[in-house]
């Protein structure tokens, strides 16, 4: 276009016109198929048996090749299986974000999690006065859903409610982004968390995709708000060839002091499950969980090269149905 | 979609943020419009109260700029909303389709307080042209705002089948204002075609008024001027002894020399007679200089969400409404 080479700036005339970035992978498709959440809930509310070929249709748009759920294979489709095929109780409680708290304090003790200010079940009784400077707001049920506040004087508190009551209804529910079965007959709490950072302003992030109890890979997440960008490893720290959902982080990485304990406490928390991620933080001498997760990407980010994810996938051994 | 090339210059309907919108663009936005309400018909019609809220309070931040507390409503807006949410009276259903608002006033006031009507019709294939007069109105029977309503002054001038294709563009079920704003009056409201007598003296730019009943007392008084003049809408609050309140709504001004209308004292009695059922209502009227005619009651002004030029007016309004107790909150 004409506008682009006169190097007239798009956003200041169109102001109002949303610019689509060019997103690594195959996001692009991601966004659009599963973006509609309200449509998501209102199919599951009335045609639950159609849910299936859904979930196949999506698959094919961002994987490129047609799932087998029967049989699975590849990584992504083991990862369809357990959305479908198992549904053990414990997961519910494990996948919410605020409820696992406790869970973590029963498996490994207290000091591993982020401590929390105070929760609440509905967003009129906030009461802003009684947080500190720096606090995070989140809701439990889905990923993302958290404001940063570093300093609350500047804060918008009518925009924070909306936004916060935006993702307290019951569409906003993560299994209508990509029918997650764990988060199904989850109930939505907004909490306050205590605000943390890391010396250098970066916040790495580690996370161990454990199966049958043993760690078996794990991935580094960096430049989380500016350009998402991740390095798998094996437990040797040797570089595996294999990018997912972003590219490799730019800058060499150091291997964390607590990284034994790590791998110690991953073991501790994936005993009971066949699948599960991990993630940590590593803040000064403590490790801190983030969260544990059934289904990373929804499934639904592909591997590039593909190979990967047929070795991903030979890690994962299947359990017996459980419905 | 809007960058397209536009060959002769057009005359601007609408410009914003330094961009001129001709009528070509309007036609893709009512569209968008059209099919976003139709959307809603298919999806959102069978949401519970407690899902309609969320989609509510989200409406509400970004027409009026603040959250609205429903729990402990105290604003204007907020207890409209809530009593839209929470407060049911089977009466109301009665009130707001406008062929049986007429019997129901007729019933309470008298026949002499309404204009008559002529003709009603289920299909716009049914409207029979030899019937009516050579003046005459048509009207769908929940249309809102001046929207659906053709004017016919000259029967002979008329595009009979564009006149048929407009009508049949109002019955459709998702055209309701339910779809866009929960009003839950208008849900499973069929919508019909209405024929009107034309009276010439409420014919062009005559002054509305509309009372509102705070618990069955009208308290506060709105007049509505130059409704046809662009940029000119002259819109004054009054409290009920005829002095102009300080109160104003964006894109409009305040006449502080309004005209009482010689009636003034009979509107006063009429609006207090319909108010005492309901915790809430406007009263509109049709004014001439010796006859007064009841043009509709609406429960919920601007959907609830129409915002005032300072938060301070819409908490004072607010205050003088006093909530009835529901039991199931």
């Amino acid at each position: 276009m004409k506008l682009f080479n006169k190097k007239i700036s798009f956003k200041k005339n169109f102001p109002f016109i949303k610019i689509q970035k060019n997103i690594v992978g195959t996001k692009k498709d991601f966004g659009h198929m599963i973006g509609n959440r309200m449509l998501n809930y209102y199919i599951s509310k009335y045609t639950p048996e159609s849910m299936e070929w859904y979930m196949r249709r999506l698959f094919y748009k961002c994987n490129r090749y047609f799932p087998n759920f029967e049989n699975p294979k590849t990584f992504n489709e083991k990862i369809h299986w357990f959305k479908l095929y198992y549904h053990n109780p414990l997961i519910t409680t494990c996948c919410d974000k605020f409820a696992v708290k406790e869970y973590v304090e029963k498996v490994l003790g207290k000091g591993y999690t982020v401590p929390t200010i105070k929760s609440w079940t509905n967003v009129n009784d906030i009461n802003f006065d009684e947080l500190p400077e720096k606090f995070v707001l989140k809701v439990n049920w889905a990923s993302g859903y958290n404001i940063i506040v570093k300093n609350k004087d500047l804060l918008n508190i009518d925009r924070v409610k909306h936004r916060l009551n935006q993702w307290m209804q019951p569409w906003s529910n993560s299994y209508y982004h990509s029918f997650n079965w764990g988060y199904k007959d989850m109930k939505p709490v907004i909490y306050a968390e205590e605000y943390i950072e890391q010396m250098d302003g970066q916040l790495y992030d580690y996370k161990f995709h454990c199966s049958d109890g043993i760690p078996r890979n794990f991935l580094v997440a960096a430049d989380r708000f500016k350009r998402k960008s991740f390095n798998f490893y094996d437990m040797d720290w040797n570089l595996l060839p294999v990018t997912r959902g972003g590219p490799n982080i730019r800058h060499e990485i150091e291997k964390p002091k607590l990284f034994d304990k790590m791998v110690e406490l991953s073991k501790k928390l994936a005993a009971p499950f066949p699948f599960v991620r991990c993630d940590f933080y590593e803040i000064g001498d403590k490790v801190y969980l983030g969260e544990m997760t059934f289904y990373p990407g929804g499934g639904l980010l592909d591997f590039k090269p593909l190979e990967w994810d047929y070795k991903m996938g030979s890690y994962i051994q299947l359990p017996e149905k459980w419905l | 979609m809007f960058i397209t090339r536009i060959e002769k210059p057009e005359k601007t309907v609408l410009s914003f943020c330094g961009i001129k919108f001709t009528r070509k663009h309007k036609k893709v936005f009512m569209d968008l419009y059209n099919k976003n309400r139709f959307y809603n018909a298919i999806v959102k019609n069978n949401f519970s109260i407690a899902e309609r809220r969320g989609i509510l309070e989200d409406r509400f931040y970004k027409k009026t700029g603040y959250f609205p507390n429903l729990n402990n409503p105290q604003t204007f807006n907020e207890k409209m909303t809530w009593l839209k949410l929470y407060c049911h009276d089977e009466v109301q259903k009665k009130c707001v389709d406008k062929i049986t608002f007429k019997d129901y006033i007729a019933q309470i006031l008298g026949k002499e307080y309404v204009i008559p009507t002529i003709a009603v019709y289920d299909r716009a294939d049914d409207i029979n042209f030899d019937e009516l007069p050579q003046k005459f109105v048509i009207k769908s029977n929940c249309g809102w705002g001046g929207d659906q309503v053709i004017i016919v002054k000259d029967k002979t001038k008329i595009n009979i089948d564009r006149v048929r294709r407009q009508a049949n563009s109002w019955l459709v079920t998702w055209n309701n204002y339910f779809y866009q704003s929960f009003d839950w009056e208008y849900e499973n409201l069929k919508p019909r075609i209405l024929v009107e007598e034309f009276l010439e003296a409420i014919d062009g730019d005559v002054p509305d008024y509309k009372f509102h009943c705070f618990n069955g007392e009208p308290k506060a008084i709105l007049t509505i001027e130059d409704r046809f003049k662009k940029g000119q809408i002259k819109k004054t609050f009054l409290d009920d002894k005829w002095n102009v309140l300080p109160i104003r709504r964006p894109h409009s001004t305040v006449n502080k020399n309004v005209k009482k209308p010689k009636l003034f004292d009979e509107m006063l009695k009429i609006s207090r007679k319909l108010g005492e059922k309901f915790p809430f209502v406007r009263v509109d009227f049709y004014n001439t200089d010796n006859k007064i005619y009841v043009g509709e009651l609406t429960f919920y002004p601007g959907g609830g969400v129409e915002p005032f030029a300072t938060k301070e007016w819409d908490i004072q309004l607010g205050e003088l409404l006093k909530l009835p107790d529901v039991k199931e909150k």
